[in-house]
């Protein structure tokens, strides 16, 4: 019988442009990495790091695209195959939900209302791999050009034979 | 080839009244956990002000609260008989965890102690 | 330990623990922060200390590598379990291992 299970990373930032590698250790039982997904935390005072566009989009027209911000890049690597199974770019946020809403209901725009429900991607790899390498760039406080401090939380699902 | 193996994993209280969490891995070719004991560097804080929970492989032997003393064998229990037994538990991942709670007790005087926890183990001698 | 021994050593050292070729080796060089503290699982792996290590101390259930400890009669370069990593330095230092990570394919198929 099969059982799932997640194991959790958690990548600690502190410098702009901080690189950090990191092994992630599979349990002895797993059978099959089954899926990769990733979450993150400020952990700076908000008021200091301007993450988030403001709520008046400036005048720009409902379809003007904005940019995102780029929090970092992530990838895995398993030691069975070359090259990496998972890249990821962290976003924090997708800025770019309201794009041509016209509506002007009043309501306003976020993850929690008009995102897509966040699940995991799905990847197979042979946990014979035994641990993962990772490495975790920082973009985030390159970008604002300060030191700024967050987590990244790396969530690796694993099926596990009982 | 079976064999029989003891491990031991230790863990340092340094402050009283505090909480003290270990996760350790067993070796991979431990198949088997049969049994458990736990020791101290000084018997009588681990009994008056031990408690602890036992997790292998997620699963509960002893949950939070369960007294130290339960888990202690005195010298004049026969060596064969110390440890508690399992049954026979599969090791799964490997991972054993130890939560230990140390309380004050108004009888003994804390100073840092070590507790440790013993595993009766049964391994495959070749891979 | 030169990478030179550890290199020669490995592959003798992993057939005696019936390991035979069923590891992956990796070569870490870990920047430590002034006066950082850092534990490393090594459970089911080996850490083998190479080049030279300064101001630092690396402990584990092995034994003790720090050159300024006296109580000791051995400095033990090959280390496992939890590796407890110590910093004297109040700058930036360097320590270099080379990882030995045995294959979870070594579990005995009668395990369960």
């Amino acid at each position: 019988m099969m059982k799932e299970g997640v194991i959790i990373t958690k990548i600690s930032i502190k410098q702009k442009g901080e690189r950090k590698h990191f092994q992630i250790k599979l349990p002895m039982d797993t059978k099959f990495i089954i899926g990769v997904e990733y979450g993150g935390r400020l952990i700076d005072k908000p008021e200091t790091v301007v993450v988030e566009p403001a709520p008046d989009d400036g005048g720009h027209t409902p379809t003007f695209f904005k940019r995102n911000q780029l929090i970092g890049e992530l990838k895995l690597q398993s030691c069975e195959e070359a090259n990496w199974f998972y890249s990821a770019d962290v976003l924090a946020n997708d800025v770019n939900l309201g794009l041509a809403d016209f509506s002007k209901a009043g309501f306003p725009v976020n993850d929690f209302t008009h995102g897509n429900k966040r699940t995991e991607e799905i990847v197979k790899i042979d946990a014979e791999s035994t641990i993962i390498q990772g490495w975790y760039l920082d973009a985030l406080g390159k970008s604002l050009n300060a030191d700024i401090k967050y987590e990244v939380n790396v969530y690796v699902w694993i099926n596990v034979e009982e | 080839m079976l064999k029989v193996t003891k491990k031991r994993f230790d863990i340092k209280i340094l402050v009283a009244n505090s909480t003290v969490s270990e996760t350790f891995e067993l070796e991979k070719n431990i198949v088997k956990v049969h049994g458990v004991l736990v020791t101290s560097d000084k018997d009588d804080l681990l009994y008056y002000r031990g408690t602890q929970k036992i997790e292998i492989n997620k699963e509960e032997f002893f949950p939070d609260n369960y007294e130290s003393k339960l888990l202690m064998s005195g010298i004049n229990v026969s060596p064969k008989q110390r440890y508690y037994d399992l049954g026979g538990v599969a090791p799964g991942n490997g991972r054993v965890q130890i939560l230990y709670k140390d309380l004050d007790d108004g009888r003994t005087v804390f100073a840092p102690y070590r507790v440790s926890l013993y595993l009766d183990c049964e391994m495959e001698d070749e891979l | 330990m030169t990478i030179n021994l550890a290199l020669e050593y490995i592959p003798r050292r992993m057939q005696e623990l019936g390991y035979k070729g069923n590891y992956y080796i990796r070569f870490r060089h870990l920047v430590l922060q002034a006066n950082e503290e850092q534990t490393i699982d090594a459970y089911n792996q080996f850490y083998y200390l190479v080049e030279e290590a300064q101001n630092v101390r690396v402990e584990s259930e092995t034994g003790i590598f720090d050159l300024s400890e006296n109580t000791t009669n051995e400095m033990q370069y090959e280390h496992q379990s939890k590796i407890q990593i110590k910093n004297y330095s109040s700058g930036i230092n360097h320590l270099r291992f080379i990882q030995v990570i045995p294959k979870h394919k070594t579990i005995i198929k009668n395990k369960k």
